[in-house]
This record gives C-alpha cells, sequence and structure tokens, in this order.
C-alpha cells in the first residue's frame, strides 16, 4: 500500500471507525481507537489485502480488536479500586457525549435513550454516512443478511419510539419536539 | 459515499434527520480532530510515535514515568522519611485490639503537619488483580489544575481534584474543609453509600480510601480513622506483613456471603500500608492494592 492509498483509506473510513468506537467509549479514546487502528494499518501494509473491500474488513477486524482491548482495560478496575478511576471516570463520560452530539430534540433524545447499546452503535455507524451496507456490516462483525435484519428492526423500534414520543407529548397537552 | 441503494440508507438517515437524531458524531463534536494522514507515514522519532499520548504531554516524559515504574517494582521502596505521607516500613508497640491500633493511628495522624495546600497530592501505588501482574500507578491529584494518572496503559488526564459527596463533587479546597467531626463524617459517608449493599462495608473502604489517597489534613485524617473505629465488625489480625514485607496491623472486614476486605495498618504513621479483597472460598485475592507512596508536592508531573 503506497502513501496515496493509505491517505484515501483513512479518509474513507475514519469517520466511521470513530463512531464505531464512540458508541462504546469515551470520545478520546475513541479516538484513540482510529488513529491507533491505521498506526497499525500503516506499520502492516505490506499485509494488507489488495481488494479493496477486503482491504476496509481488514481494517475494521482491526479496530474490533482495539475497541474490545480498549473496554477490556477499563473494565479491568476492579471494583476495590475506583477512587481514582472515579476521578477520571465519573460521571461516565460516554452517554451524555455521544447523546448530546447526536441528539437534537426531545424526541430524539427520547428515542435514544430506548435504545440498546447495540443499537445505539448500528445508528451511529449507518449514521456516519460513508461506508455501503456490506461494509458496515463487515465494521459490525457481521454477516450482511444479520446487518441488514438488524437495521429493519432498528428503524421499527425507532418508529416505535416516535410513536410513544408523540403519545406522551399528546397526553401532556402538546408541546415542540 | 459508496452506498447500497437496496438497503434504503439514505432514506432511513432522512427519517432519523426528522426525528432529532443526526446520529454522525465527529471529533470536532468532543473538541477533538483526527490526525492527518501524513501523520502515520512520515517517519517519526519512536518517541514521537507514542500511542495514546495526549498533545500536552512529552515523550521524554513517558520514558521517565516508565523508568520510575522499572525501578519501583524492581526494588520496591519503603516511606521516604522526608514525605510524612509516605508508609513505613516497621512498627514498634504490641497492640492486641483494633481499637488499640485505630486509635493510634487516628492520634498520630492527628498531629502530622497540615499539607493539604499543596499543587498536588501525588499517590504511588503497585495494585493486583487476579492473575494479572503487579501494575504500578502513580497519581498527581491536582489542587487547582488538572493532575494525570499514569499506569501500565500510559497516562491519562484527570481533572482538579474532586471528591464525590452528597450526590455533588467536593474540590480539594472543599474537601478538606469538611467538618474534622466523625459523627458528621459518618452520616456524610452513609448517606453517600445508602443505596449499595452491606452499606457499613462501603462505609469502611470510602474512609479507608480517603485515608489512603486523599488530601486529607491531619484532623480530618484522625476523624476518618475514628469513623472506621466505630463500624462493628472489624477484627484484628495482630502484626502481619504486607506483599512487600513491611509490617502493620491486619484488619479484616467481613463482607457476608461475598469477601473480606483486609487493611493492613501502620498505627505508628497513621498509614494504610495495603488493601487486599480475599474471597472466602479459597482464599482467592482478586484485587490487592499496595500503597508505596502518597503525599504532598508542588512539583506538577514532569514535562519534559
Amino acid at each position: 500500500m503506497e502513501t496515496q492509498e493509505f491517505g484515501a483509506l483513512y479518509e474513507h473510513l475514519r469517520n466511521s471507525l470513530f463512531s464505531y468506537a464512540a458508541a462504546r467509549l469515551p470520545a478520546q479514546s475513541a479516538l484513540d481507537v482510529v488513529h491507533d487502528t491505521f498506526e497499525v494499518v500503516w506499520a502492516k501494509r505490506a499485509e494488507a489485502p489488495l481488494d479493496p473491500e477486503q482491504r476496509a474488513a481488514w481494517c475494521f477486524g482491526i479496530a474490533r480488536n482495539k475497541v474490545r482491548q480498549e473496554i477490556q482495560r477499563v473494565q479491568r478496575k476492579h471494583h476495590d479500586n475506583r477512587f481514582i478511576d472515579g476521578m477520571i471516570h465519573r460521571p461516565d463520560p460516554t452517554v451524555d457525549d455521544v447523546a448530546d452530539a447526536v441528539v437534537e430534540s426531545a424526541t430524539g433524545r427520547s428515542i435514544w435513550e430506548s435504545l440498546s447499546s447495540d443499537d445505539r452503535e448500528l445508528l451511529l455507524v449507518v449514521a456516519s454516512a460513508s461506508l455501503s451496507g456490506s461494509e458496515m456490516a463487515d465494521l459490525l462483525g457481521i454477516s450482511h443478511v444479520a446487518y441488514r435484519r438488524r437495521v429493519s428492526r432498528l428503524r421499527e423500534r425507532i418508529t416505535t419510539g416516535r410513536d410513544l414520543a408523540e403519545q406522551l407529548r399528546s397526553a401532556e397537552g402538546g408541546g415542540a419536539a | 459515499m459508496t452506498d447500497d441503494p437496496s438497503d434504503d440508507l439514505e432514506e432511513f438517515r432522512r427519517e432519523l434527520a426528522e426525528l432529532g437524531l443526526t446520529g454522525a458524531v465527529k471529533p470536532e463534536d468532543f473538541g477533538l480532530e483526527f490526525r492527518s494522514a501524513e501523520s502515520f507515514t512520515v517517519p517519526v522519532s519512536k518517541l514521537e510515535r507514542r500511542r495514546r499520548l495526549p498533545r500536552w504531554i512529552p515523550p521524554t516524559f513517558v520514558a521517565a514515568a516508565a523508568a520510575v515504574l522499572v525501578v519501583a517494582i524492581v526494588v520496591p521502596k519503603d516511606g521516604d522519611p522526608s514525605n510524612p505521607g509516605s508508609p513505613g516500613a516497621s512498627i514498634s508497640p504490641d497492640f492486641t485490639t483494633v481499637a488499640q491500633v485505630l486509635d493510634r493511628a487516628a492520634e498520630v495522624s492527628g498531629e502530622m503537619p497540615d499539607l493539604s495546600d499543596a499543587r498536588f497530592w501525588r499517590l504511588d501505588l503497585i495494585q493486583k488483580q487476579g492473575k494479572l501482574p503487579p501494575a504500578r500507578l502513580t497519581s498527581w491529584l491536582g489542587h487547582h489544575e488538572p493532575g494525570l494518572v499514569v499506569d501500565d496503559f500510559g497516562p491519562a488526564r484527570t481533572p482538579p481534584a474532586r471528591f464525590w459527596f452528597k450526590g455533588k463533587w467536593l474540590t480539594w479546597d472543599q474537601f478538606v474543609a469538611l467538618p474534622a467531626d466523625p459523627v458528621y463524617l459518618r452520616a456524610l459517608l452513609d448517606e453517600k453509600v445508602a443505596d449499595l449493599p452491606y452499606p457499613t462495608y462501603y462505609v469502611v473502604k470510602e474512609a479507608a480510601e480517603l485515608l489512603a489517597q486523599s488530601p486529607a489534613p491531619p484532623a480530618l485524617r484522625k476523624a476518618l480513622w475514628q469513623v472506621i473505629a466505630d463500624v462493628p465488625g472489624v477484627i484484628s489480625q495482630g502484626r502481619v506483613r504486607d506483599s512487600l514485607g513491611r509490617e502493620g496491623y491486619g484488619l479484616v472486614f467481613d463482607v457476608p456471603a461475598r469477601s473480606k476486605v483486609q487493611y493492613i495498618v501502620d498505627p505508628e504513621k497513621g498509614t494504610i500500608l495495603e488493601i487486599r479483597s480475599v474471597v472466602h472460598r479459597g482464599g482467592e485475592v482478586p484485587y490487592r492494592g499496595t500503597f508505596l507512596s502518597q503525599g504532598p508536592t508542588n512539583e506538577p508531573p514532569p514535562s519534559k
């Protein structure tokens, strides 16, 4: 992989990788994951697949490992060791940070809060708007069929969430979303 | 964009936008930014490529911290006599009861000089978690400025020191100004841990952590020891040694159906040498924190 190809790959994937990581990690850690991933990609460029689609999947595998390692690192902190940890992590910045960035209305907030962490992850990846469906499936580490099923379920849940939010607003006497 | 039309992604994204869910997150949303592609491909020195290094921490600091880590783990240091907060190496009296140990620790703590007006409170400890190898942790709690925690995963910036009480954070100055009254402190801790299982265990734990890792002034330290002394169920093990061979008194608090927590205390220095969790069955130690030193410093984390 030449410098130019690497640059194009980085430009193409970095936003989606950041969204994927930010669904599970604080923003700074998510950015570290992206940077660490591309450190590895460049260091191992001789091993990179030639096919562009496989190359993206290869990058996603590295990123998934980085996210997993970071989650393990955080979880490794034992409950008896939370004094210093608390200085860093309380209140947990992950959810609030991401929610503030993606939510622009009361309805959106209500829907976001009703979603599971898996659904939030999927939503962030889908919304990053730079990958194809098959690339997103690769990033999430699932088959394309499973990916489509999850997107479909997510859309259903969002519709349900929207309806619930609207019902609540009606019951409370209305109000802007 | 290389979208797959069959997935109706564009339509889905429009729906999200209409609902007020932009979904897209970018580093800029958090005051961060991506590195340039060139920064990965242009050769830089090994230290400059140090991963996970915040921009404000010079690479040389990481090297220095790593050197300290190696020295500290290979040659564990005993208490530094110039540092009033350092755990010591030996104890002389022969106490037989919990009250004797804690009363002496409280008395000694109350006679220490007040060093709580420092720029930073530095803590060095070695943690052992499960089967993982021991790991050194050094932290600088910043009085008015950000601090730093360096562990085996590298440095992590921390906000100025803060202490969680009564549903809000107390600043360093608010914390050290807490009334040095064991009854008041116990009520404060009771309120903090009320929703947790085994709240009395957490009262002991919180008080011990503040003694071991905070800039609490002498009167407050004394009162915290008195809080622990007033909690029923603490058992004395007599003289024991910590994992570094330092002698102290073992105090055990039993957590029903779970584990017991052992505190190794040096009453002559008013310090906690080590904290261990011990599982009831099998005696496994899932966590051990060995305190090497704590104390004030006006020197910030090394900057070059």
